[in-house]
C-alpha cells in the first residue's frame, strides 16, 4: 500500500494493547524501553512536511539546501521529537506526558537510523499527583546525539 | 555501541563534559535596540481544524502504526472513546511563523535560509481529537544574540503559542526556540 515501507499501518491490530505503567512500579534509574526507528528517508520527510505543513525547503529542496551551505536536505528536528514522543507513549501509554522539551543538537539526514533512549531521573508527588521525570535522547547510527531533552510524566496509582 | 550512562549521567551525556560551564561562558545576551521592541509582538489569531485524515497521515509519516491514531473501532473502545492525535501533532498548529519572524527587520533577509529550529517544548493539558477547532496566536517571547558552538554569532528568537479548543479550554502550549545564523 505504501511503497516506502509504511505498509504496516493497516496490519492486524487485535493484539495491540496500550501499555500502562504504575507510579509504584517505577524507580529512579529505570530505563525507558528504547525505540529504534526505520532509516529516515526523503519520502518520509516529504510525508512529514505534508502532514505538518512545515514546507521549509531545507527539508526537501536539495539544490536550495546546498546553495544555503548545507551538505544536503535534512529532516525536520520535529521528526526526532516525534520519535522520542513515540518512545514515551509506547512505554507508559497515551496522554501521560505533561511537559516535553528537547534541544535539536545535530542534523538528521536521509539514511540515518535513529534510536531513542531514556532514563527516569526523578520521582515525586505534588498536589496529590504522581510524577516522574525522564532524561531522554535520540542518537543516530554513529552514536551521535541528534536530539536530547526531558519529559515530565504523570503516572497513575495501581488500582486496589 | 556505547555503554549505557548511569542515571545522573544523562544530563552530562546530553550536554557534554563541563557543558554547563561552557554554555554559561558562551552565552552572551545582548538586547539589541532594534529587536527588543518586537518582544511581546503577537501574530493574528489562527484557526486550525483537527482532521482525522491529517492525524493518520502524521502518524504514517513518523512510522507509528498505533491504532488509536486511525482506527475508529479501536479508539471507540479505548479509554479516550475517540481517536486522538500523536503527542507532537501540535507541530501542525503552525500559523504563519515565517511571516512573523520576517517582520523583525534585522532577521528578514536570513529567513528561511539561515533559520534553524533549536529547541521545542510542549506543555499538555488536554488531548486533541478529530473535529476540534483550535485557535492560537504566536507571541514573540524573547529575542537575543548568542555565540554558537560552531556557527559564530546567532540571533535567537523564542515564540510562545498557547492553544485553545472550541470550548475555550487550553489544550496545550508550545514554545519554540529559533536560531538564525549570521553567515
Amino acid at each position: 500500500m505504501f511503497e516506502d515501507g509504511h505498509s504496516n499501518l493497516y496490519q492486524d491490530i487485535e493484539s495491540y494493547k496500550e501499555r500502562i505503567v504504575y507510579f509504584a512500579d517505577v524507580n529512579i534509574g529505570d530505563e525507558i524501553t528504547p525505540l529504534t526507528k526505520e532509516p529516515v528517508t526523503r519520502t518520509q520527510i516529504v510525508r512529514y512536511a505534508g502532514a505538518s505543513k512545515d514546507f521549509n525547503p531545507m527539508h526537501h529542496d536539495e539544490p536550495l539546501a546546498r546553495a544555503a551551505g548545507m551538505t544536503g536536505v535534512f529532516a525536520h528536528g520535529m521528526i526526532s521529537m516525534a520519535f522520542l514522543g513515540q518512545m514515551i507513549k509506547d512505554w507508559c501509554g497515551h496522554e501521560r506526558m505533561r511537559k516535553f522539551k528537547v534541544r535539536f543538537r545535530n542534523l538528521v539526514r536521509p539514511g540515518d537510523i535513529i534510536t531513542c533512549r531514556g532514563k527516569i531521573t526523578d520521582k515525586y508527588t505534588r498536589d496529590g499527583k504522581n510524577f516522574v521525570e525522564a532524561g531522554i535522547f535520540a542518537q543516530n547510527q554513529h552514536n551521535v546525539i541528534v536530539t536530547s531533552g526531558q519529559a515530565v510524566i504523570e503516572l497513575p496509582d495501581r488500582q486496589p | 555501541m556505547s555503554s549505557y550512562p548511569e542515571a545522573g549521567d544523562i544530563c552530562r551525556w546530553t550536554r557534554g563534559k563541563k557543558g554547563g560551564e561552557r554554555e554559561a561562558r558562551r552565552k552572551v545576551k545582548m538586547i539589541m535596540e532594534d529587536t527588543k521592541s518586537y518582544i511581546g509582538k503577537e501574530s493574528p489569531e489562527f484557526v486550525f481544524e483537527v482532521e482525522k485524515g491529517n492525524i493518520r497521515d502524521f502518524a504514517v509519516s513518523i512510522g507509528d502504526n498505533d491504532p488509536l491514531f486511525h482506527n475508529e473501532a479501536y479508539a471507540g473502545n479505548s479509554r479516550f472513546g475517540r481517536i486522538i492525535a500523536p503527542n507532537t501533532f501540535s507541530h501542525a498548529l503552525r500559523g504563519n511563523k515565517i511571516s512573523l519572524l520576517k517582520s523583525i527587520p534585522p532577521l528578514r533577509d536570513r529567513i528561511p535560509e539561515k533559520l534553524l529550529h533549536g529547541e521545542h517544548e510542549i506543555e499538555y493539558f488536554r488531548p486533541l481529537h478529530p473535529g476540534d477547532v483550535i485557535t492560537f496566536k504566536i507571541r514573540i517571547a524573547d529575542i537575543f544574540k548568542r555565540e554558537g558552538t560552531r556557527n559564530g554569532m546567532m540571533d535567537v528568537v523564542i515564540v510562545e503559542v498557547p492553544c485553545y479548543n472550541q470550548h475555550r479550554e487550553k489544550v496545550l502550549t508550545y514554545r519554540q526556540t529559533f536560531v538564525i545564523r549570521e553567515e
